[in-house]
Protein backbone atom coordinates (compact mmCIF):
# COMPACT_ATOMS: atom_id res chain seq x y z
CA UNK A 1 0.00 0.00 0.00
CA UNK A 2 1.45 3.78 -0.51
CA UNK A 3 0.01 6.48 1.86
CA UNK A 4 0.88 10.26 0.83
CA UNK A 5 0.24 12.95 2.33
CA UNK A 6 -1.63 15.54 0.42
CA UNK A 7 -2.49 19.63 1.23
CA UNK A 8 -6.00 20.19 0.33
CA UNK A 9 -7.43 23.73 -1.10
CA UNK A 10 -7.91 25.87 1.56
CA UNK A 11 -4.50 24.50 3.18
CA UNK A 12 -6.41 21.54 4.89
CA UNK A 13 -4.32 18.21 5.08
CA UNK A 14 -5.32 15.02 3.96
CA UNK A 15 -3.65 11.79 2.84
CA UNK A 16 -4.08 9.58 -0.12
CA UNK A 17 -4.25 5.91 -0.07
CA UNK A 18 -3.46 3.55 -2.90
CA UNK A 19 -3.20 -0.29 -2.94
CA UNK A 20 -3.96 -3.53 -5.20
CA UNK A 21 -4.01 -7.18 -4.81
CA UNK A 22 -4.47 -10.06 -6.59
CA UNK A 23 -7.44 -12.12 -5.13
CA UNK A 24 -9.25 -15.35 -5.79
CA UNK A 25 -13.11 -15.38 -5.77
CA UNK A 26 -14.94 -15.52 -2.11
CA UNK A 27 -11.38 -14.32 -0.46
CA UNK A 28 -11.95 -11.27 1.70
CA UNK A 29 -8.76 -9.37 2.04
CA UNK A 30 -7.88 -5.98 3.16
CA UNK A 31 -7.50 -3.38 0.46
CA UNK A 32 -6.74 0.05 2.46
CA UNK A 33 -5.95 0.95 6.01
CA UNK A 34 -5.58 4.49 7.55
CA UNK A 35 -4.06 4.31 11.15
CA UNK A 36 -6.88 4.86 14.14
CA UNK A 37 -9.10 5.90 11.30
CA UNK A 38 -10.74 2.68 9.18
CA UNK A 39 -9.98 -0.40 7.63
CA UNK A 40 -11.58 -1.25 4.17
CA UNK A 41 -11.59 -4.74 3.63
CA UNK A 42 -13.17 -6.55 0.04
CA UNK A 43 -14.53 -9.58 -1.36
CA UNK A 44 -15.70 -10.83 -4.90
CA UNK A 45 -18.40 -13.33 -5.30
CA UNK A 46 -19.26 -13.73 -8.71
CA UNK A 47 -20.07 -10.52 -9.99
CA UNK A 48 -20.85 -8.99 -6.41
CA UNK A 49 -18.21 -7.00 -4.95
CA UNK A 50 -18.32 -6.65 -1.21
CA UNK A 51 -16.80 -3.87 0.77
CA UNK A 52 -16.18 -4.02 4.84
CA UNK A 53 -15.51 -0.59 6.75
CA UNK A 54 -14.04 -1.37 9.92
CA UNK A 55 -14.17 1.96 11.94
CA UNK A 56 -10.91 2.43 13.99
CA UNK A 57 -12.06 5.68 15.84
CA UNK A 58 -14.51 6.59 18.74
CA UNK A 59 -16.92 8.19 16.69
CA UNK A 60 -19.90 6.98 14.61
CA UNK A 61 -18.97 5.37 11.26
CA UNK A 62 -21.63 6.81 8.18
CA UNK A 63 -21.76 5.50 5.26
CA UNK A 64 -22.77 7.41 2.26
CA UNK A 65 -25.82 5.53 0.55
CA UNK A 66 -25.67 7.59 -2.46
CA UNK A 67 -21.72 8.41 -3.88
CA UNK A 68 -23.09 9.34 -7.42
CA UNK A 69 -22.54 8.41 -11.04
CA UNK A 70 -18.61 8.72 -12.17
CA UNK A 71 -18.53 11.33 -15.31
CA UNK A 72 -17.48 8.53 -17.00
CA UNK A 73 -17.63 4.78 -16.03
CA UNK A 74 -14.78 2.90 -17.26
CA UNK A 75 -12.21 3.80 -20.54
CA UNK A 76 -10.95 0.95 -21.63
CA UNK A 77 -7.75 0.79 -23.95
CA UNK A 78 -6.22 -1.79 -26.58
CA UNK A 79 -6.58 -5.19 -25.15
CA UNK A 80 -8.26 -4.21 -21.86
CA UNK A 81 -11.99 -5.26 -22.52
CA UNK A 82 -10.41 -9.54 -22.46
CA UNK A 83 -10.08 -8.74 -18.67
CA UNK A 84 -13.16 -7.10 -18.37
CA UNK A 85 -12.56 -4.14 -16.42
CA UNK A 86 -14.81 -2.85 -13.05
CA UNK A 87 -15.06 -0.04 -11.42
CA UNK A 88 -17.10 0.81 -7.65
CA UNK A 89 -16.99 3.85 -5.85
CA UNK A 90 -17.77 4.49 -2.02
CA UNK A 91 -17.95 7.44 0.50
CA UNK A 92 -17.75 7.05 4.55
CA UNK A 93 -17.31 9.36 7.51
CA UNK A 94 -15.41 8.12 10.99
CA UNK A 95 -14.13 10.16 14.00
CA UNK A 96 -15.54 12.31 16.86
CA UNK A 97 -17.85 15.07 15.85
CA UNK A 98 -14.77 17.45 16.54
CA UNK A 99 -11.75 15.96 13.86
CA UNK A 100 -14.22 13.68 11.88
CA UNK A 101 -13.06 12.86 8.26
CA UNK A 102 -14.24 11.73 4.97
CA UNK A 103 -12.71 9.30 2.75
CA UNK A 104 -13.79 8.89 -0.98
CA UNK A 105 -12.35 5.05 -2.37
CA UNK A 106 -12.96 4.19 -6.05
CA UNK A 107 -12.27 0.42 -6.81
CA UNK A 108 -11.42 -1.38 -9.94
CA UNK A 109 -11.46 -4.45 -11.20
CA UNK A 110 -9.39 -6.65 -13.29
CA UNK A 111 -10.32 -10.07 -13.83
CA UNK A 112 -7.24 -13.00 -14.92
CA UNK A 113 -9.67 -16.36 -15.46
CA UNK A 114 -6.73 -18.01 -16.58
CA UNK A 115 -5.55 -17.54 -12.99
CA UNK A 116 -8.49 -17.75 -11.09
CA UNK A 117 -8.30 -14.55 -10.20
CA UNK A 118 -9.47 -11.05 -9.37
CA UNK A 119 -7.11 -7.80 -9.70
CA UNK A 120 -8.88 -5.15 -6.84
CA UNK A 121 -7.22 -1.81 -7.20
CA UNK A 122 -8.26 1.25 -4.72
CA UNK A 123 -7.62 4.71 -4.36
CA UNK A 124 -8.86 6.60 -1.23
CA UNK A 125 -8.74 10.62 -0.65
CA UNK A 126 -9.09 10.84 3.34
CA UNK A 127 -10.44 14.85 3.87
CA UNK A 128 -11.66 16.60 6.79
CA UNK A 129 -15.40 16.26 7.08
CA UNK A 130 -17.60 19.42 6.19
CA UNK B 1 -21.53 12.87 -9.25
CA UNK B 2 -17.72 11.33 -8.73
CA UNK B 3 -15.05 12.82 -10.62
CA UNK B 4 -13.04 10.12 -10.37
CA UNK B 5 -11.59 8.15 -13.47
CA UNK B 6 -11.07 4.53 -13.69
CA UNK B 7 -8.76 3.70 -17.53
CA UNK B 8 -7.75 0.37 -18.23
CA UNK B 9 -5.04 -0.16 -20.63
CA UNK B 10 -3.38 -3.70 -22.11
CA UNK B 11 -0.85 -4.08 -24.69
CA UNK B 12 1.19 -6.22 -26.24
CA UNK B 13 4.97 -5.86 -25.27
CA UNK B 14 7.27 -4.89 -27.59
CA UNK B 15 10.78 -6.78 -27.63
CA UNK B 16 13.97 -4.90 -28.80
CA UNK B 17 14.37 -1.96 -30.53
CA UNK B 18 10.76 -1.48 -30.77
CA UNK B 19 9.13 2.06 -29.63
CA UNK B 20 7.38 1.63 -26.21
CA UNK B 21 3.90 0.73 -26.99
CA UNK B 22 0.82 3.44 -24.72
CA UNK B 23 -0.77 1.45 -21.88
CA UNK B 24 -2.19 4.24 -20.29
CA UNK B 25 -2.44 7.88 -20.89
CA UNK B 26 -4.20 10.67 -18.14
CA UNK B 27 -4.86 13.87 -20.06
CA UNK B 28 -1.89 16.03 -18.81
CA UNK B 29 -1.22 14.01 -16.18
CA UNK B 30 0.75 11.06 -16.84
CA UNK B 31 1.74 8.82 -19.72
CA UNK B 32 2.48 5.19 -19.39
CA UNK B 33 3.90 3.05 -21.63
CA UNK B 34 5.50 -0.22 -21.78
CA UNK B 35 8.46 -1.67 -23.45
CA UNK B 36 11.70 -4.54 -23.28
CA UNK B 37 15.02 -3.42 -24.76
CA UNK B 38 16.32 -6.98 -24.40
CA UNK B 39 17.30 -6.37 -20.60
CA UNK B 40 13.78 -6.93 -19.19
CA UNK B 41 10.45 -5.04 -19.13
CA UNK B 42 10.17 -2.02 -17.73
CA UNK B 43 7.52 0.93 -17.43
CA UNK B 44 8.64 4.47 -19.34
CA UNK B 45 6.38 7.11 -17.19
CA UNK B 46 6.01 10.48 -19.19
CA UNK B 47 5.20 13.79 -17.59
CA UNK B 48 3.63 15.78 -19.93
CA UNK B 49 2.68 18.60 -17.14
CA UNK B 50 4.31 21.59 -16.92
CA UNK B 51 5.95 20.87 -13.66
CA UNK B 52 7.85 18.30 -12.04
CA UNK B 53 5.70 15.38 -11.18
CA UNK B 54 6.32 13.28 -8.17
CA UNK B 55 5.94 9.44 -7.93
CA UNK B 56 6.00 7.23 -5.35
CA UNK B 57 6.51 3.92 -6.42
CA UNK B 58 6.11 0.88 -4.02
CA UNK B 59 9.30 -1.05 -2.83
CA UNK B 60 11.24 1.31 -4.82
CA UNK B 61 10.68 4.82 -3.43
CA UNK B 62 9.98 8.64 -4.95
CA UNK B 63 11.25 9.60 -7.94
CA UNK B 64 10.96 12.84 -9.52
CA UNK B 65 10.20 13.09 -12.83
CA UNK B 66 11.48 16.54 -14.79
CA UNK B 67 8.64 18.87 -16.67
CA UNK B 68 7.86 16.94 -20.25
CA UNK B 69 10.16 14.34 -19.29
CA UNK B 70 9.98 10.81 -18.57
CA UNK B 71 11.75 8.13 -16.53
CA UNK B 72 12.19 4.56 -16.97
CA UNK B 73 11.47 1.91 -14.26
CA UNK B 74 11.90 -2.16 -14.35
CA UNK B 75 9.06 -4.20 -13.53
CA UNK B 76 9.86 -6.03 -9.87
CA UNK B 77 9.31 -9.61 -9.85
CA UNK B 78 7.01 -10.98 -7.46
CA UNK B 79 5.00 -14.54 -6.68
CA UNK B 80 2.94 -13.78 -9.03
CA UNK B 81 4.75 -12.23 -11.77
CA UNK B 82 5.99 -8.95 -13.16
CA UNK B 83 4.31 -6.16 -11.51
CA UNK B 84 4.84 -2.21 -10.66
CA UNK B 85 2.45 -0.13 -8.33
CA UNK B 86 2.95 3.85 -8.27
CA UNK B 87 1.06 6.97 -7.04
CA UNK B 88 1.52 10.20 -8.44
CA UNK B 89 0.58 13.78 -7.11
CA UNK B 90 0.07 16.73 -9.86
CA UNK B 91 0.39 19.76 -8.03
CA UNK B 92 -0.42 22.05 -10.68
CA UNK B 93 -3.76 20.26 -11.18
CA UNK B 94 -4.31 18.94 -8.05
CA UNK B 95 -4.92 15.43 -8.89
CA UNK B 96 -3.90 12.26 -7.81
CA UNK B 97 -3.41 8.68 -9.28
CA UNK B 98 -2.71 5.72 -8.32
CA UNK B 99 -1.68 2.98 -11.63
CA UNK B 100 -1.03 -0.65 -11.59
CA UNK B 101 0.78 -2.52 -14.14
CA UNK B 102 0.96 -6.24 -14.49
CA UNK B 103 3.03 -8.46 -17.16
CA UNK B 104 0.55 -11.46 -18.05
CA UNK B 105 1.12 -14.62 -20.26
CA UNK B 106 -0.67 -15.00 -23.51
CA UNK B 107 -0.63 -16.49 -27.08
CA UNK B 108 0.74 -13.58 -28.71
CA UNK B 109 3.61 -13.18 -26.13
CA UNK B 110 4.01 -10.83 -22.91
CA UNK B 111 1.05 -8.49 -22.35
CA UNK B 112 1.09 -5.57 -19.98
CA UNK B 113 -2.13 -5.16 -18.04
CA UNK B 114 -2.63 -1.94 -16.12
CA UNK B 115 -5.31 0.18 -14.36
CA UNK B 116 -5.45 3.53 -13.00
CA UNK B 117 -7.52 5.70 -10.90
CA UNK B 118 -7.45 9.33 -10.41
CA UNK B 119 -9.56 12.19 -8.75
CA UNK B 120 -8.97 15.59 -8.04
CA UNK B 121 -8.23 16.81 -4.57
CA UNK B 122 -10.18 20.04 -4.49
Amino acid sequence: MLTRELVLSGGARGRVLSSSKDLEPGVRAMLLLAEDLFRLDIMIVGDALQTFVRNLTSGDLALAGEVGQPQVAITTVGLAARYAPGRADLRFSVGPEVGRITTEVTIATLRFPERGLIRVSAQGIVRPAG
Amino acid sequence: MTDAVVISGATVVPVGTAAPAPLISMPELIDVAVADPGTGMELVIGNPTAAQLRIAVEDIGDIIIPRAGSTTVPFRAEPGGLRLHLQALAATRSHVLMVIVSVEPSEEGPIAVGQAIGAPTC
